[in-house]
This record gives structure tokens, sequence and C-alpha cells, in this order.
């Protein structure tokens, strides 16, 4: 085979593609993480991006699980993990993008609850919106992020008081616009335990000593309404361990 | 292979043009496999919804960048679950990846890079595809990449690696004109040479983009309009092909849809000059049906 290293070097050729992968990855995330971006401002993104690169190189073999492990990277990070809000906004930025994946699922159960005897609530289970991803933040970073587009790169996340319902609920919308709501500590709690495969009778016994939680019992409707909850199922059968796994990773 | 027509790739800027219900200039689109998987066991979510839309009224074929048909890696069986499950969701006419290797040792580049042109290699890019076909239960259709290197071991040209593994496993060959272009510019061989080793009947597919250039070396960066010199090189190989399903690719500066659409059709003129009869715009009301067979997977529509 002739060698046709004619008009570039073999150190230009293999520039090309040692070039390429860091632009390719960083714009990966840099879509991934938008807000992520405009708080640090561009040039301590792509440092961030070279330090997490470095760290975690590419493992899947679809590229949009890159930015997988961004925000645990971040948390475990000793320098990093000191900007204020920033594992936080990571969390939030991953939890968007994968809820965008989630499958839509039709809202009946605030219709079916209208029409639900008493006695029959009771067998009561429900059928959880599967979007749906809790962050932990106490500031209201999603303000910021609906934001993003108009704020000024580097500006700091300025979140005011913390929110009295520090877990950020992250969803779809039909159309796949995000959506967000905020639990207490007691909501998320009930949010847990509505997911395992028992009877409302059963979750009522499980909460009993978790005063916030069975406050938040009256939340139901108010989450059938919203769509949080998609459908009740009446049953009185206790499911098994493993649909309880699935409905916590879930959360 | 049906004829497809002249399409484009589906890019999410464009998923509104796409489903206004106005009559395209395209005729089918190419969707990126790896844009509609998502993270959990079955693909689903907003995106593959909007393409299910799409494929209401378009024929779609799954496009994948993730396959490292060349790669030493075993294959992740958990992505080609998640690639057979698409398959069977969308139902495309057909699916394709590339002839390349994406990355070793568990990581990946996510990139294209060539494979060296070796004897040795075509017995393992042949096996690679088999066990590929196998799982997926779909003939691939290989598309030759674009390069900046080549390897000293190397002992044949791209084109005649690209019959022998087409003739050993029966791949469909997507022939990337502006790939043609781009890496006989690089490695100073000959486009036309490169399209008459190619033999007749094996391309399913064409690709035209755009490139740029960087001092000695051209660049395929799917961020131009396709150049006069490939528009060229398209004209001459559907002399030799005929009639070649043919798709746009702009992936990078994405320009309005109207732009897009004068892309296409003026890869239908080339087709109908060369071929000397009209190949008229399909009718996106019209049944996918009426484009080709379904292959009679069960086509689920709701994602679940
Ligand atoms: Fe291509």
């Amino acid at each position: 085979m002739k060698n046709n290293c004619v008009g570039a070097s073999a150190l230009d050729r293999v520039s090309v593609y040692a070039d390429a992968y860091f632009l390719r990855l960083k714009e990966i995330l840099e879509n991934d993480f938008e807000l992520a971006r405009v708080c640090l401002g561009q040039e301590r993104f792509v440092s961030l991006v070279a330090d997490y690169l470095a760290a975690n190189p590419p493992f899947h073999p679809d590229a949009a699980w890159l930015g997988s492990r961004f925000p645990r990277f971040v948390e475990v990070h000793a320098a990093w993990r000191r900007i204020e809000h920033l594992p936080e906004i990571l969390d939030l930025e991953w939890a968007i993008n994968e809820t965008l994946y989630s499958p839509w699922i039709d809202e009946k159960a605030a219709m079916q609850l209208s029409s639900l005897a008493a006695d029959d609530l009771s067998l009561a289970q429900f059928v959880t919106d599967p979007s749906v991803r809790l962050v932990f933040s106490p500031a209201l970073i999603e303000d910021a992020w609906l934001d993003r587009s108009n704020r000024s790169e580097g500006e700091p996340l300025e979140t005011g008081r913390d929110c009295a319902r520090p877990w950020l609920v992250v969803r779809r919308g039909a159309q796949g616009e995000v959506k967000f709501a905020r639990f207490s500590d007691g909501e998320r709690l009930l949010w847990r335990e509505i997911h395992r495969p028992q009877t409302l009778t059963q979750t009522c016994e499980n909460l009993s000593n978790w005063d916030e939680a069975v406050a938040a019992l009256a939340e139901l409707g108010g989450w059938a309404q919203r769509g949080l909850i998609k459908e009740i199922r009446l049953n009185s059968s206790s499911g098994n361990d493993e649909d309880l796994e699935k409905g916590e990773t879930q959360s | 292979m049906s004829f497809l027509g002249f399409g484009a790739g589906l890019r999410s800027p464009h998923y509104s043009d796409v489903l206004s219900g106005r009559v395209l200039e395209v005729d089918w689109f190419e969707a990126i496999s790896e844009n509609y998987l998502g993270y959990g066991e079955e693909p689903a979510g907003r995106p593959l919804e909007t393409l299910l839309k799409v494929r209401e009224n378009f024929p779609i074929v799954l496009h994948g960048v993730s396959l490292s048909i060349g790669g030493t890696d075993p294959f992740d069986r958990s992505y080609l679950k998640s690639l057979r499950k698409l398959y069977e969701i969308v139902d495309p006419a057909w699916v394709s990846d590339h002839l390349c290797w994406t990355g070793v040792h568990g990581h990946n580049l996510h990139d294209l890079l060539p494979l060296p042109y070796t004897r040795d290699t075509i017995g393992h890019v042949v096996s690679r595809i088999q066990e590929a076909q196998d799982f997926l239960g779909r003939r691939l259709t290989i598309e030759n990449v674009s390069s900046y290197l080549s390897y000293a071991s190397s002992e044949m040209s791209e084109w005649e690696f690209l019959s022998e593994i087409h003739a050993r496993t029966g791949c469909g060959l997507l022939l990337d004109v502006n790939n043609i272009f781009v890496s006989a510019h690089n490695h100073a061989f000959d486009a036309s040479e490169y399209l008459q080793g190619i033999p007749e009947g094996s391309v399913t597919q064409m690709h035209l983009a755009g490139h740029s250039s960087n001092e000695a070396l051209l660049i395929d960066t799917h961020d131009a309009p396709v150049c006069d010199g490939v528009w060229q090189l398209y004209a001459e190989a559907l002399k030799r092909f005929g009639r070649i399903s043919t798709l746009i690719e702009w992936d990078a500066d994405i320009p309005v849809f109207e732009r897009l659409e004068e892309e296409v059709s003026h890869a239908r003129s080339i087709a109908q000059r060369v071929h000397g009869s009209p190949i008229l715009a399909q009718n996106p009301n019209r049944s996918r049906k009426d484009f080709h067979q379904p292959s009679g997977t069960q086509v689920s529509v709701g994602a679940t």
C-alpha cells in the first residue's frame, strides 16, 4: 500500500480525531447541562468538563449517557462541590434529561377518584407518573432553570431564602414540557410509600408514626388532579418486592 | 430494497416543519437510532413519540452511530437489546451503521474511526456483522466513513475492503458520496475509481452532506450545503448504481427546513437528469404502506 500522507503530517491527521473527541463530548454536556454552563461561565464549565472526562471517560455506546455520572462526580469532588448549588443544578438537569425519555401515561386517576366509593378507597393502589424524579434542593433552582436563557454568563445563583418544601419534583407533560412541583419531607415519605405494592389501608398503617406523611395523605386527591398519580387500581393483594424496587428507583 | 426517493436526516429543530402537514419536498426521513433509545429498559419518551408521529406519514430509516462494527470489545448486549426493541417499535424500512470502530477497552470515543484494510480485519468485521444481524434480526446496511488517516498495515483499497464485506455478509451498502469525496482528497485516491470498484446492485442508499476544510485536509462536518464536486460525484454514482434512495445529512449549523428542502430538491433534479424521467415528491399524507412493504414485525404505537 503506498504512503498517502501527502499534504498533512501524521500528527495533523491524528489531531483531527483528538480535537474532535473533546469538542464533541463538551458539546453533549453543554446541551444537557445548560444552566450549569451559564452559572459557571464558559471557561469554568470547560474546565469542569475536562476534569470530569479525565475521571469518567465515556463508558456507554450511546453518547446520551455521557452526563449520567456528572452530578455524582461534582458531589464528591473536593473543589467543584464547593460551588454553591452546583451539585443540585447538575442533579436537576440530569433529572430533566431522564424525564423527557420517560413514557407518557394518560391521566385517569382524578376521574376515578371522583367516582370511587369510600370503602373501595381503602383498597386503592396508585400508578404514579413514571417520569417523576425528585431532587433535593431547598433553593429554588427551578426558577433559575426556567430563566436560564436570560441569565448572564458566570452570574452566580442567588436564590434567597430556602424553600420549606425542599424536594423538587421534576416530571414531563404530554408534549414533553418540563413540569415542576415541590414536596415537603412528609410528602416525599408518602410518595415513596405509595410506590409499595400495598393498599391505601396498609400505607396508612405504615405511616402512622410519621405525622408529616399522615398529614400529606390529604394531598392524594391533589396529586391525582395534577397528574402525579395517573391511575387507581383496586387490589387487595400485596404484590412483590420486585415492584417495590422499581417504584423506589423512580423517585 | 425499495426506492424511497429523496430524504433528509430528521433533526429536532425541524420537528414542527415535518409535522406541519404541508406537502414537503422530502420523501422520507432517516433518524439517528441513539436519539430515541433513552435510559430505560425499553425505548420511550417524547423524542420517540415524535418519531412515531413522523412515521405515520413518512418512511423512516434508522441510522446508528454506536455499533462499533469493527471494534474488538464484545457488543454491549443491553445496547443491542434497546436497538432491537426500537426496530420493533418503529419498523424502519432498513437499518444502518458505519464501517468503523468507536472505542476500545470499554471506553467509547463517540467517533467513527477507520479500520486497517487487511484480510484479517475483513474476517473480523464479517463475523461481527453476522453476529449483529443475528441478534438484531435485521439485515444491516453499512456506510463508508470519511477518514483523516490510513494505516501502514492496509493491504487493499477501501472499496475492495467494502465490496468483500458486502460479498461475504450480504449486508447492504450505504454509500456516503461526501465521505468518498472527503477521503479521496485526504488520501489522494481517485473517487471515480472508488465508485467503479463497488459492485452494481450492492448499494441500498446514498448520503450527501457538506464538509469543511482544515488547511490540507477536508473534514466531514455536515455543516454546509453539498459542494459542486460532491454533486458531480453523485451524478456519476447514479449512472453506475441506478435509482438509489438518497438522503441529505445536515447536523451542525442546521438551517431552516426550507433550505434543507432545496438540497433535497437539487438531488432529485440531478437524478431526473441522469435517469431521464421525473421523480416526483411523495405526498406526506400518503400511507407509508405505499412506499415499502412492512416487515411483518408488530408495531406498537404508544411508547411503553
Ligand atoms: Fe453519512
